[in-house]
């Protein structure tokens, strides 16, 4: 069936709540107002108020309540409206969740799902529009997904919900209205994995969550010029799938990197590095990346656009990463 | 002897096991069998153990990084405690924790937490879970009075109160100068315990004998309620006086800073303070 994104989330999110009496749902508007991008819109009526949790604007503290809570027996779900308000939380997510079962040698679990929205786009200015996955992704005791097509958003969040320790979900603010194809009976694919969602070679593309739509458009330019660009859904940003990865550089022999954080320190960086570090000799180009300007992300339609990565960019990418033709 | 008499002794055999290992750490600290940072219970044995006489064995514990106390007043043995602290894979947290971070998930001890309010969360998260699973549990929450500037003893205070859940909240005013600055130069008004006691704060609340500074409420909706539960302990009132009431008669001992980590109190050869 067609499904958006957005519905897919909150198929998810109703699915776990019918299989499993210790899912339950929290984070801030999540209940009467159905979740600040209703992806939990009509829960509240239908699981009740102790499932679906609206709490107080205390990201660190209801955070550390939904670890309190995995750590006692419960699968919490807890929606953080935005990564940049995940700061606030950061402490209880690196300083907890991520460290209680190495520190408690083995004893502790942490079985919660953090989702949050991610990226720009949206022109909502430098407070509300970061993509800064990256740090989680940066840290051990914490694994970290982006879902990028309607499908994998409802599949892998139900497999967040399945694993022993704390994940984080990062759901682009610009996927959430897009369309695709949900079936919600068909087996899911591992979410750990990085998939090839188009088969070319002449490049590899690697992108993930609301960069991966941007990829695929620049792939259809680039084979309108006679080149076969192939795309990997990176889909888990910790750890990462590099044999996928690194499976495709050997074919093609050149990449470009699609990260909608800033370059510097970025996942993008972290990708390049280890394609270098282990197929060097695969490539035939410097490895490109196509990121967001070191800058706030303006609020200005016009500068907001000139920030982000955009289908052009990443076209130019590749087209570099190609050299002049022989 | 009575009933009584043997539960006083008991009481203080803890009190008194909680202060020779102290001082055994210290020495071992100077020795530099124990590294990292060591923060000792010295005079505070009686909050550990009297509080904890409160608790029964399915009612959960989340503490500091000044833990030993309430680990060993949990029921911990000090040989696991101790070989933690030495690193070794015998140790209560297989040495991955050390002296900040001793862990006991059987006996629900779960764990000193070195940032300071940051157990706090995960204590109303633990009473959330024994709440939506209708288990008559409580969940103790150790902190020292800096913990009460940190946002999330606020906001821990209020969504426990909010969700009423059964959160037993013990803060400590150990010395007037936790840090290396005085509280009076960080806070608004004089030190002390009694103005924890602001809007939100816990009540010294007298609950069934025990004296404990309480936040939210024993009870809710789910929870059968602690007075049916059946207690294998003398129900009579420790002679620990409540948390509060102790902060408040031994803040005096503010001089005498008893954390090793400081380099203070023994001269320890090398200086690891946190501050
Ligand atoms: C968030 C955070 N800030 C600072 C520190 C450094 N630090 C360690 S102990 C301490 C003092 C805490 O005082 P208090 O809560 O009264 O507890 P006490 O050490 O007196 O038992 C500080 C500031 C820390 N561990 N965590």
């Amino acid at each position: 069936m067609r499904a958006t994104y957005r519905e897919a989330v909150r198929s998810a999110l109703r699915t776990a709540c019918r299989r499993d009496e210790r899912v339950f749902l929290l984070g801030e508007d999540v209940g009467r107002y159905g979740g600040a991008y209703a992806c939990s819109l009509g829960l509240l009526e239908e699981f009740g108020e102790a499932r679906v949790r609206d709490t107080p604007l205390a990201e660190s503290t209801f955070v550390g309540a939904a670890i309190g809570a995995a750590i006692g027996g419960m699968r919490p779900i807890v929606e953080i409206m935005t990564v940049n308000f995940s700061l606030l939380a950061l402490d209880q997510i690196v300083n907890n969740a991520a460290t209680l079962r190495h520190m408690s040698g083995g004893q502790i679990s942490v079985p919660v799902v953090i989702r949050m929205a991610t990226g720009g786009g949206r022109q909502l200015a430098a407070q509300h529009s970061h993509s800064l996955e990256g740090w989680y992704a940066h840290v051990p005791g914490l694994r970290v997904l982006a879902p990028g097509t309607v499908q994998d958003a409802r599949d892998m969040l139900l497999a967040a919900i399945e694993e022993p320790d704390p994940v984080v979900v990062v759901e682009h603010q610009f996927l959430y209205p897009m369309e695709g194809d949900l079936d919600e009976t068909a087996p899911p694919v591992s979410p750990w994995r990085a998939l090839v969602r188009r088969a070319g070679k002449d490049l590899t593309i690697v992108a993930w969550g609301g960069s991966l739509p941007k990829a695929l458009a620049a792939a259809d330019v680039l084979a309108r010029e006679g080149v076969d660009a192939e795309v990997i859904d990176l889909r888990c940003l910790r750890p990462i799938d590099f044999p996928t990865v690194l499976a495709s550089v050997a074919r093609t022999h050149r990449l470009v990197v699609v990260d909608e954080a800033w370059r510097t320190g970025s996942l993008a960086g972290e990708v390049v590095a280890r394609v270098a570090e282990d197929a060097l000799y695969d490539l035939d180009a410097p490895p490109m990346r196509v990121c967001s300007a070191e800058v706030p992300i303006p609020y200005a339609k016009h500068l907001e656009d000139a920030a982000l990565p955009q289908v052009r960019q990443i076209v130019e990418a590749a087209r570099r990463a190609r050299g002049p033709r022989a | 002897m009575n009933d009584a008499q043997r539960h006083e002794l008991e009481l203080y055999r803890k009190m008194l096991l909680i202060r020779r290992f102290e001082d055994t750490c210290a020495e071992l600290y100077a020795a530099e069998k124990i590294r990292g940072f060591l923060h000792l219970y010295n005079g505070e044995e009686a909050v550990a153990v009297g509080s904890m006489c409160a608790l029964e064995p399915e009612d959960a514990v989340v503490a500091t990084y000044r833990e030993h106390g309430h680990a060993l007043a949990r029921g911990l043995p000090p040989g696991a405690i101790m070989a933690e602290m030495f690193g070794r894979a015998n140790g209560c947290a297989r040495g991955r924790g050390g002296s900040m971070h001793l862990v006991d998930v059987a006996r629900r001890f779960y764990g000193g937490f070195a940032i300071v309010g940051g157990g706090l969360p995960l204590a109303v998260g633990l009473a959330l879970a024994d709440k939506l699973r209708g288990l008559a549990r409580v969940t103790a929450v150790y902190f020292g009075d800096g913990a009460t500037e940190e946002g999330e003893f606020h906001e821990s205070l209020n969504l426990a109160a909010l969700w009423k859940l059964p959160v037993l909240s013990i803060g400590f005013e150990r010395t007037r100068c936790t840090t290396q600055t005085a509280t009076a130069r960080r806070r608004r008004s004089r030190a002390g315990s009694s103005e924890i006691r602001s809007p939100l704060s816990p009540r010294a609340s007298s609950r069934k004998g025990r004296s404990t500074a309480q936040c939210g409420s024993s009870s809710s909706e789910r929870c059968p309620s602690r007075s049916q539960r059946p207690s294998a302990r003398p129900r009579r009132a420790p002679s620990s006086p409540s948390a509060t009431s102790l902060g408040m008669s031994t803040h005096a001992r503010c001089d005498d800073a008893r954390d090793v980590s400081r380099g203070r109190a023994l001269g320890a050869p090398h200086r690891v303070s946190p501050r």
